[in-house]
């Protein structure tokens, strides 16, 4: 068998780091279908996951993508797909069987222009709304944004543990920019990486029932050919995950689905804060965004300005509680990411008035440029 | 008097008796198909804990609810790709896809011929009763011509699907076809199925009397009548005999039973021959006794890095851009240059690279930004250095050429032209010098040697070291003897504007 993590400094892409990531974290399967900007992890993926004894298949569309990771997961595997804008638009579908059937997996977004077919070669932050809410009915999900290559590894790892943990697919959020773009990325030992797997069953077939939850709201998962007969839908189901197409039901399953996430979102939201305490003003950002907040920052700090930033590790769940509390006590929140309004909306709804909330945003193609950021701050400044 | 003892029926022990009754109306012809199937798992000798069900959506999908077994009841026509996860991540499964022909032949009809075409290991039963029954009736992709549904009142005008010829010419190792009044040749081909390699398909012709035959006239039992006096069954049928007509003859048998060499059997070959370690069972399986770890970023150690001595000090990020034509290796040199920076030199190194649909031929750029402290912003906006190697490129980026930074070009590619003084030309005949040494295309590294003799913000231990391993193997000698070259020639000293 040959090795999974290959300890080591390198100089990589965001794509090829997100790759080493997956397989450090234990994927062992791999569906997708090429897309810019996100190729380079399913190629990387295909070399390296027959040296590990792990399957990569090409599928003949991001529908199948999708579908086949769920069918992999529920044999025991951890899976992955990557994909971007318009791929994700067809996985939306399966992500909802997914969630609905509670099935680990990770599925990585590098975000493009869009809509549509949009810039395909260039960057865009703008599904972030999407990865919420983008499969019908209600839910809730775990989204992760890293803004490096280091973060492309580190993230990717933490979204299958999150996966695992908490019984849903996970969507990394990347952009183009961080995809594509080398930086130095230290692959730790095996040893010092923590790899979390999901609870297998601690009763034996027979009584035991496969969506019967447990205190923290997750039930214990056993997989194909383990011989608890398992009955999976995307039907709203009982503990038993018998279809039941009744209101009651479907309040017990999708409540429990949404807490799940919602209830435990200090556990999951993670979030990084430079000079926030004293500052006046505060920019939120993620993902590429963030690295221009931080150039702005310096730029603000020769001028005497005192500006802080809160930067989304984690952006679903969303920090809300964290939100609040700065709203009370600084002047603005200005919210920095290629679209033209997403997360300034979940900040504009939290802040509820408390402080003034601006967007610096743009239809994509490329990154902000700091100057023009550095000039909103100064103009609520 | 002997008291009465209910005992369990052979087949019970498949079935979820809890799900039971089923949904299907009177007269339905899947429950057959089911029965058929459980008669051939009970005498397939197979461990049923190792068989998995597959379906999408529709009235047959719900089989694979009734089963005993591990199922999963997926989205519309998306039972085939979720079952290959399946079957790829455990080949030990023995994985049935148990679906209708609306959920199979028409939103899954993408999934249903590359699953033939791969040949992946999935055995596909298809209950076709002409229409979409769950949903009140429509008419689907293979309704026959004429047929009345809840769509096609005056009659179905498009040719529908024939299936058996569909699976046939996508390369399925198995295709059979019968109708659900043949339970006996039904178990047989299921049977058959169950041991077969690769992809094996059996359509079963079945009434749905509820919605096709109350539209068309056969109503009740009379539609599986009906079925029966179509039926025609021959030990070799000719394929080219079974599309079906409402009045048609409806051909059953087995039409394709084919030693083809399965997805399974052929990624092992493959991939065996070259990757000594494949083993498919392998650790792909999460271990499952273990009990959940928090969540936790596994953040890298963060060593103390050992600093080289010579490492250059950048106190504020240096912007540097390449740019050449396809093919002159300059992206190679970007790489070379991030990687002794980032990784040999300890410093902070971002590289990009222009991924526009122009960047394939044409003129090209990438560009390094290194620091000693962090680099937030990652695209080059001001360079410091360029770097051009072809007139065509100079062209293209001349824009970028600001007061006062420093331009290196390939004194005979180049002709620089409207240049602000104060911009400091440093020439090398990178190309001339490359094809004395012996090879043209090493006029990229000699450029980069010239690079590093002038420019003082990577040292050249980290350059040498990030040459060494980002070259082919066996062509170290001429890049190092071209490095040199390059770096001689600026260390002798070089004539601003060349
Ligand atoms: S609607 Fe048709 S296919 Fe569905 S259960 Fe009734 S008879 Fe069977």
């Amino acid at each position: 068998m040959g090795k999974d993590v290959l300890t080591g400094t390198y100089f990589l892409t965001g794509n090829e780091a997100c790759a080493a990531g997956a397989l450090a974290a234990g994927c062992r399967f791999f569906a997708g279908y090429p897309i810019t900007p996100s190729s380079e992890i399913a190629e990387r993926m295909s070399i390296r996951l027959p040296q590990v004894g792990g399957v990569y298949i090409q599928m003949e569309d991001e529908i199948a993508s999708m579908a086949a990771i769920l069918g992999a997961s529920w044999a025991g595997a951890k899976s992955m797909t990557a994909t971007s804008g318009p791929g994700i638009s067809l996985m939306l579908e399966n992500i909802g069987l997914g969630v609905m059937t509670e099935t680990p997996c990770v599925v990585v977004n590098v975000m493009r222009g869009g809509p549509s077919t949009g810039l395909p070669t260039l960057v865009g932050q703008a599904d972030v709304m999407q990865a919420r809410w983008g499969s019908h009915g209600d839910y809730e999900i775990i989204a992760l944004s890293p803004s490096s290559p280091q973060e492309a590894f580190d993230y990717t790892i933490r979204a299958f543990n999150l996966a695992e943990t908490w019984r849903v697919p996970v969507i990394l959020l990347m952009d183009e920019v961080v995809g594509h773009m080398r930086e130095r990325v230290v692959i730790p030992e095996k040893k010092d990486i923590k790899v979390a797997n999901r609870r297998g069953p601690s009763e034996p077939p027979g009584k035991f029932k496969i969506f019967k939850s447990k205190k923290d709201l997750i039930p214990e998962m056993p997989v194909a050919g383990q011989g608890y007969a398992v009955h999976v839908t995307g039907l709203t189901h009982d503990e038993r995950g018998y279809p039941a197409i009744e209101w009651e039901a479907q309040e017990k399953l999708v409540s429990r689905l949404v807490q799940k996430i919602r209830l435990n979102s200090a556990k999951i939201a993670s979030w990084e804060e430079t000079g926030v305490e004293g500052a006046e003003i505060v920019l939120v950002s993620y993902g590429i965004s963030t690295r221009i907040c931080r150039a702005v920052r310096e730029m603000a700090r020769e001028k005497g300005i005192n500006l802080g930033l809160l930067r989304l590790e984690i952006i679903w769940p969303f920090p809300e509680k964290r939100v609040r509390e700065m709203a009370g006590r600084i002047k603005a929140f200005l919210t920095v990411e290629i679209n033209y309004g997403q997360i300034a909306l979940e900040v504009e709804r939290c802040a509820a008035g408390k402080c003034l909330t601006r967007l610096v945003g743009h239809g994509g193609g490329t990154v902000h440029d700091p100057k023009k950021v550095f000039q909103a701050v100064e103009e609520i400044a | 008097m002997i008291e009465p003892q209910i005992l369990d029926h052979p087949k019970d022990l498949l079935l979820r008796k809890e799900r039971i009754p089923h949904i299907w109306c009177p007269g339905c012809g899947l429950g057959s198909v089911l029965s058929a199937l459980m008669d051939a798992l009970r005498t397939s000798g197979l461990d049923l804990k190792n068989v998995a069900v597959v379906s999408g959506i529709g009235c047959t999908g719900r089989a694979a609810g009734y089963l005993n077994l591990d199922g999963f009841h997926t989205t519309h026509g998306r039972a085939i790709p979720y079952a290959t996860g399946l079957k790829l991540a455990n080949p030990d499964l023995t994985v049935i896809v148990f679906s209708g022909d609306g959920d199979l032949a028409a939103i899954g009809g993408n999934h249903l011929i590359h699953a033939a075409r791969r040949n992946v290991d999935l055995k596909v039963i298809c209950a076709n009763n002409f229409n979409y029954g769950m949903t009140g009736g429509q008419g689907g992709p293979t309704t026959p011509r004429l047929a009345r549904t809840t769509t096609t009142s005056y009659g179905n005008v498009e040719k529908p699907f024939n299936l058996v010829q569909l699976m046939a010419a996508c390369g399925a190792s198995y295709v059979a076809r019968w109708t659900s009044a043949h339970p006996h040749y039904m178990k047989i081909a299921m049977g058959e199925m169950l041991k077969k390699e690769g992809f094996s398909f059996l359509e079963v012709i079945a009434p749905c009397p509820t919605n096709f035959g109350r539209r068309n006239k056969l109503r009740d039992i009379k539609l599986l009548q009906r079925y029966l006096e179509q039926a025609v069954l021959e030990s070799q049928p000719d394929i080219a005999k079974a599309d079906i007509e409402l009045d048609s003859p409806i051909l059953c048998g087995k039409f394709v039973d084919l030693e083809r060499t399965s997805y399974l059997a052929a990624l092992r070959e493959a991939i065996s021959a070259k990757v000594k370690v494949y083993d498919f069972r392998g650790d792909g399986r999460v271990p499952l006794e273990e009990a959940p770890v928090k969540p936790a970023a596994a953040k890298a150690p963060g060593k103390p890095a050992e600093v080289p001595s010579e490492r250059p000090i950048i106190e504020r990020p240096v912007q540097i851009k390449l740019a050449g034509l396809g093919g002159q290796g300059i992206g190679l040199c970007g790489l070379i240059i991030g990687r002794a920076a980032a990784i040999f030199d300890h410093n902070q190194a971002v590289y990009t690279q222009e991924y526009s649909p122009e960047a394939r031929g044409g003129a090209s750029a990438s560009s390094i930004i290194v620091a000693s402290g962090q680099i937030h912003a990652p695209y080059v906006t001001e360079p410091d250095i360029m770097v051009v190697m072809a007139q065509g490129a100079y062209n293209k980026y001349q824009k970028d050429v600001r007061p006062g930074s420093r331009l290196i070009i390939d004194k005979d590619l180049v002709r620089p032209k409207d240049l602000p003084d104060s911009v400091r030309i440093q020439a090398i005949p990178a190309t001339r010098l490359a094809e004395e040494i012996g090879q043209k295309v090493v006029a990229n590294i000699v450029i980069l040697g010239f690079f590093t003799a002038l420019v003082p913000h990577i040292s050249l231990t980290a350059m040498q070291k990030a040459l060494k391993g980002s070259i082919p193997k066996g062509t170290e000698e001429l890049n190092l003897r071209a490095f040199e070259t390059g770096y001689d020639y600026g260390r002798g000293g070089t004539s601003d504007r060349a």
